[in-house]
């Protein structure tokens, strides 16, 4: 990447040993610090040592260390011979972005300690403090400079290269478009038109980029459109620069090659070219007008003939002409060129050309030169002979366009697993094989990655012999240790059913080696619609797919927690009942209530009694949590719960709103299930406690009016007829409410 | 650096990596190809929220983004591998860019070779997108229009060939570097040059003809690819699956390979197996492309369905197969082997023609004697008027009357200043020669037909 240079001389013994010492010195107390506890011998044995060797009577001046990712240089000179301390030294500064160090003499174990801590943490988190430049520098310590490497800086676009808009100025004009730059682009094109070394070498560069078929006038063209662009930025932009700029333009065109120049003289395209031409050239100086021969004469880059039509088309003039040869003269004198033998002569006949007017006419009949034309468009028809019609090239290298080739590549890959009988080939195909379906996995071409891990999967099963299953199963095993869940997790979001459905079915033909990958893709994937994809990619797995919820449900992210539980729910059964228990304590409200519902899904007794000791053990604000929770079912299966509840809570003290919490939900649920239970709740209570006495029926009341039915109705009427004044109070401020509302209902409902 | 900053800058280089291969994998157009661009334009536009411009840059072994050290270069394998052969080290990608402009940067990405002559028109200006490469040049010495330079080439590439099948048969791979190296060369001469280099291949070398057999077919199926318009890294990649060819023969036991005699029915079975070893070595060698190892694995079979390895069946053929298959069989039998006399040209081409239709493409075989003509350059031919002549270059419309250069006059006797003739102008004069009637073995001249060109 960098320009090769002439690497320094390698350090000397001496100052290779003082290196070596220094890194074995650092790397063992580096280690020290972070593996010891405060105290340990170890640590304060390695910290000395390093304190000792960096004491100004052991190292006089400072040290320059410059860390590279594999080693060390020493006043930028590496050591004459390599060591696994250096190695590991510079791994360690590397990975913490270190790209050089200044040791000073001095530093005491307390300072050389700060510094190894803070070397020990991991490079994302003191990057996450700001970088370990940033955190050194606030720690009060001056025994080691760090510079730290500037990525960014390095990556820079080099203002010296190529930039961006001299890119984009040739490719407009040699496409025929107008200038399309930016503020930015138009800046740097004014700078460029500033200067006209510059502006030469983007003149030279449009030259070189021409398209080589396009031909001269081809290349004349694109050139006066970039001249003709400039003038008019310039003109829009700095009009007071127009003349410098025009003079920088003369100085640049006498860079051209003759052939451009004669072109760019010549160019009748454009109504403004000649005119614009002519005020260039008006403004060629003599200096560049002889550069401009004497460049050419020394390169012997072009054909005299052609240097002298252009000699003499830009200084017309006799006298004019021999002055400025005599001033090339003296350029081409001074060349090397000037001390060869026979220079004079060289020179006289080049002058003698440069000023004899220059015509093929004389030399050339009219005959010949058609003769000529002829053979050159019989050469061109010989080699571009052919009787083939377009289609058919096109259907031949359609046959190695890029699908096909992959296509090809499959086949081939299909066809060897399938001739090679020799076990040992047969297992080295494994290595290609796994790396195709990686790379297919990679691009999301599930199909026929799908086709391949059939063959792995058809011997993995005993298609074939003992040994090819076993090579099956490392195989296997290979691929899902590597990048494989990568892969199709980036797709998994992206893909259309049909294609996942493909991928679920490829995925589970692997066996249950792919459970544990797929549980840590998915206790890490924050994607709702990867999350979801691979949780079903999990459950088609059967009870295999049980074993991950563990992983899953320790998660640090609440939405992995849910999954873990959303996978208990459709796996079923009580097994899951302590896991969901855990879950009950979640310090995400979300979670709480998604294991709740779980709990309440199993349905068993010992799930009730689960939530009974979570309402009845937790903390006031769980038990709010649960509530909640249960309160927002709104679902027949939460009756037998409220049931429970009711039959098992004591309706007094701390649980009293759980109860009466539960009261109300019955009512909401409209399940008869729970008249029973709310007619038992109706008669409790206690004449000490009449408030809370009259909460209590109030709400058994109100519930069994909610319900509604003739049995709920019947239970009120009873109340009335029957109960105690409590009793009586509360069923009749409902019953007539009730009754109420079913004559508001139409009379299609019914009794109801 | 924050975290989902560094979460979203790694899942960039995932999708980048995934769009790039597949790109590379697909022809334009492809439902994959389209799905990963537009997932990588999406991760764009997450970094664009937080940021103008993302710049992604290889920075020694370091993948970085902006200035995140991402990843080491060996964890991103093909995406890192493809940059540095594109010769990119730099990649910057503004806020506004396009699914449009992405493909068209990927397209670029995919087809650039750092080695190609012109770095400056390798990448498009793309608005959005701006690349920082590097250069390496890998010229051939010399001009590639002097003989001797081509002669020079010619011989260091047997050489090569020889290394490469060496390092295959002890190593149980060839050295792809070297192969690579050395088929630059011989493209750049094949596009050059082209005469010239086919005329190397009518040279007859008895002591290396494994060798020599390996870099003609080599030449000759590039010469053909680059007749069919085929050029630049896919020409290299026809050079190199043509090279490799039969580098299963590395597998096949030395008493069967140099049999002099016709081999046995056993025999045979052995040696057909070279086609397997061929693809099976070449798909474990890494930085092979994908078509040699198919070209290997196919090149016996035929398009009437005839051929080996038995049991394997196709459809139709791929343009890299038929090409090699064609030179292989051209070479194989022009050259003239201990157990084989080698054939005149023309009977060779009559033997290939009379197969038209049935075991080759016939569009390619009369493409393939365009080509060679029936007296390729660099053969020594006489002419209707008794003259030999070299035979310079070819006229492909009629293959019996190439451009030569005569060298010895119609009394036998040698010209001190030797005269070039194109036959197929030459017109009603009886006394002017006007067509090539027998080649002529050049061992029974004492002089070299290809320094006379």
């Amino acid at each position: 990447m960098a320009e090769p240079t002439d690497a320094p001389a390698p350090l000397d013994a001496g100052d290779t040993a003082r290196l070596m010492d220094f890194a074995r010195a650092c790397k063992a107390a580096a280690r020290a610090v972070v593996l010891y506890p405060t105290g340990h011998p170890a640590i304060a044995a390695t910290l000395g040592r390093i304190a000792h060797i960096t004491a100004p009577p052991t190292q006089p001046g400072p040290l320059r260390i410059t860390v590279l990712p594999d080693g060390l240089l020493l006043d930028d000179r590496a050591p004459a011979r390599g060591d696994a301390a250096l190695t590991e030294l510079a791994t360690l500064l590397h990975s913490h972005l270190i790209g050089e160090m200044v040791v000073h003499p001095g530093g005491d174990v307390e300072a050389w300690r700060s510094f190894l801590l803070l070397l020990g943490r991991s490079g994302e988190s003191v990057r996450g403090d700001g970088g370990i430049a940033r955190v050194w520098a606030t720690m009060a310590t001056c025994h080691v400079e760090l510079r730290e490497i500037d990525y960014a800086e390095v990556l820079r676009e080099r203002s010296g290269g190529d930039p961006a808009v001299w890119t984009q100025v040739i490719t407009n004009c040699l496409q025929g478009r107008s200038f399309d730059l930016d503020e930015a682009g138009i800046r740097e094109l004014l700078g460029i038109a500033a200067d006209s070394e510059q502006l030469a070498n983007l003149m030279t560069s449009l030259e070189g980029r021409a398209e080589s078929g396009g031909g001269l006038g081809v290349k004349a063209a694109a050139l006066m459109r970039m001249l003709r662009g400039i003038v008019e930025v310039v003109s829009r932009n700095q009009p007071e620069q127009l003349e410098p700029v025009l003079k920088n333009m003369a100085s640049a065109v006498g860079h051209c090659s003759p052939e451009m120049l004669l072109g760019l003289l010549g160019h009748q395209h454009d109504d403004d070219g000649p005119q614009l031409m002519q005020a260039v050239v008006s403004r060629m100086t003599d200096a560049t007008i002889s550069r401009f021969v004497s460049r050419h004469v020394i390169a012997g880059d072009t054909s005299t003939d052609r240097l002298a039509e252009a000699f003499q088309t830009l200084v017309r003039d006799g006298e004019e002409q021999q002055r400025l040869l005599a001033l090339a003269k003296g350029d081409v004198a001074a060349s090397p060129l000037g001390s060869t033998e026979g220079f004079e002569s060289v020179w006289n006949n080049v002058a003698e050309k440069l000023l004899t007017s220059y015509s093929d006419e004389p030399f050339v009949s009219e005959a010949y030169g058609r003769e000529l034309s002829g053979a050159r468009a019989k050469a061109i028809e010989v080699e571009g002979v052919s009787d083939d019609p377009p289609e058919r090239i096109g259907a031949w290298l359609g046959t190695i366009a890029t699908t096909a080739l992959r296509s090809l590549d499959l086949t081939l890959m299909l066809d060897l697993l399938r001739i090679e009988q020799d076990e040992e080939r047969w297992r080295e195909l494994m290595r290609p094989l796994v790396g195709l379906i990686e790379d297919l996995l990679l691009v999301g071409d599930f199909d026929a990655a799908a086709d391949l891990v059939g063959v792995l999967v058809g011997e993995a099963r005993g298609d074939g012999t003992t040994a090819r299953r076993q090579i099956a199963l490392t195989a296997i095993d290979v691929l899902i240790a590597g990048s494989m869940m990568r892969h199709v997790t980036t797709h998994l979001a992206t893909i259309d059913e049909a294609q996942f459905e493909r991928v679920k079915a490829m995925c589970v033909s692997l066996g249950e080696v792919l459970v544990r990958p797929l549980a840590e893709a998915l206790s890490v994937e924050e994607r709702p619609r990867t999350r979801e994809r691979l949780t079903s990619v999990l459950l088609a797995f059967g009870s295999v797919g049980r074993r991950t919820i563990e992983r899953l449900k320790n998660s640090q992210n609440p939405a992995v927690r849910r999954t873990a539980i959303h996978l208990m729910r459709q796996f079923g059964g009580s097994d899951a009942l302590p896991a969901l228990t855990e879950l009950l304590d979640d310090n995400e409200p979300q979670v709480q209530r998604e294991a709740v519902r779980a709990i309440l899904n199993v349905g068993t007794d010992a799930a009730y009694r689960i939530l009974e000791q979570a309402l009845t053990g937790g903390t006031s604000q769980s038990r709010e949590a649960i509530m909640q929770s249960i309160g927002l079912v709104r679902d027949d299966r939460a009756t037998p719960l409220f049931v429970y509840i009711l039959g098992h809570i004591d309706h007094r003290g701390a649980l009293a709103p759980v109860y009466l919490r539960a009261i109300e939900s019955l009512g909401a649920l409209h399940d008869p299930g729970g008249i029973a239970p709310l007619r038992a709740a109706l008669y409790k209570g206690e004449w000490w406690a009449p408030r809370r006495t009259g909460a209590l029926r109030s709400a058994a009341a109100s519930a069994l009016a909610r319900i509604g039915t003739p049995e709920a109705l019947a239970v009120l009427d009873e109340a009335v007829a029957r109960g105690s004044r409590g009793v009586r109070s509360a069923a009749r401020a409902q019953l007539s409410n009730a009754r109420a509302r079913r004559q508001a209902r139409a009379p299609g409902d019914g009794d109801r | 650096m924050s975290p989902p900053r560094f979460q979203l800058a790694d899942e960039l280089l995932r999708r980048f990596a995934a769009s790039l291969r597949s790109a590379q994998l697909y022809s334009p157009g492809h439902p994959i190809i389209a799905r990963n661009l537009e997932s990588l334009s999406a991760a764009f536009q997450m970094l664009h929220s937080l940021q103008p411009a993302v710049t992604i840059g290889l920075v020694g072994d370091e993948v970085i983004v902006d200035d995140m050290p991402m990843a080491k270069a060996d964890t991103l394998g093909a995406l890192v591998r493809r940059l540095q052969q594109a010769g990119v080290e730099r990649i910057t990608v503004d806020r506004g860019v396009t699914v449009d402009e992405i493909t068209e940067f990927l397209g670029a990405i995919t087809t650039v070779d750092a080695r190609e002559t012109d770095p400056a028109d390798a990448f498009p200006a793309i608005r959005h997108i701006r690349v920082g490469r590097v250069t390496v040049e890998q010229r051939v010495e010399g001009s590639l229009t002097d003989m001797a330079t081509i002669k020079r080439l010619y011989s260091d590439a047997v050489t090569v060939a020889g290394n490469v099948w060496e390092s295959a048969q002890t190593e149980g791979r060839p050295d792809a570097t070297a192969a690579r190296s050395m088929i630059d060369g011989l493209a750049q001469a094949v596009a050059q040059n082209r005469t010239a280099l086919l005329a190397l291949t009518t040279l007859k070398n008895y002591d290396n003809y494994t060798f020599t057999h390996m870099v003609n077919v080599s030449i000759l199926t590039m010469g053909q690819a680059r007749g069919l318009g085929i050029d630049g890294p896919l020409l290299r990649e026809f050079g190199l699956a043509a090279l490799m060819h039969d580098i299963g023969k590395v597998r096949t036991p030395l008493d069967v390979l140099n049999k002099p005699d016709k081999l046995t029915d056993e025999e045979f079975a052995i040696m057909k197996r070279h086609v397997v070893d061929g693809a099976e070595i070449l798909r474990m060698t890494p930085d092979i492309p994908a078509l040699a190892p198919v070209v290997a694995f196919e090149h016996h079979l035929r398009v009437d369905g005839s051929g080996y390895p038995s049991g394997v069946t196709r459809s139709s053929l791929n343009i890299g197969t038929m090409l090699c298959s064609i030179a292989d069989v051209y070479d194989a039998m022009r050259s003239q082997r201990h157990y084989q006399k080698a054939f005149p040209t023309d009977r060779i081409l009559a033997v290939m023609k009379r197969n038209d239709g049935t075991q080759f493409d016939q569009h390619l075989v009369r493409r393939f004697v365009q080509l060679i003509g029936i007296y390729p350059a660099g053969n020594i031919v006489r002419l209707n008027t008794g003259e030999v002549a070299v035979v310079m270059n070819v006229y492909a419309p009629d293959p019996y009357r190439p451009h030569v250069r005569v060298l010895i006059d119609r009394d036998g006797k040698r010209l001190d200043l030797p005269y070039e003739l194109n036959l197929w102008d030459a017109g009603e004069d009886p006394q002017r020669p006007a067509s090539v009637v027998a080649p002529l073995d050049p061992a029974d001249y004492p002089f070299d037909p290809l320094l006379l060109m």
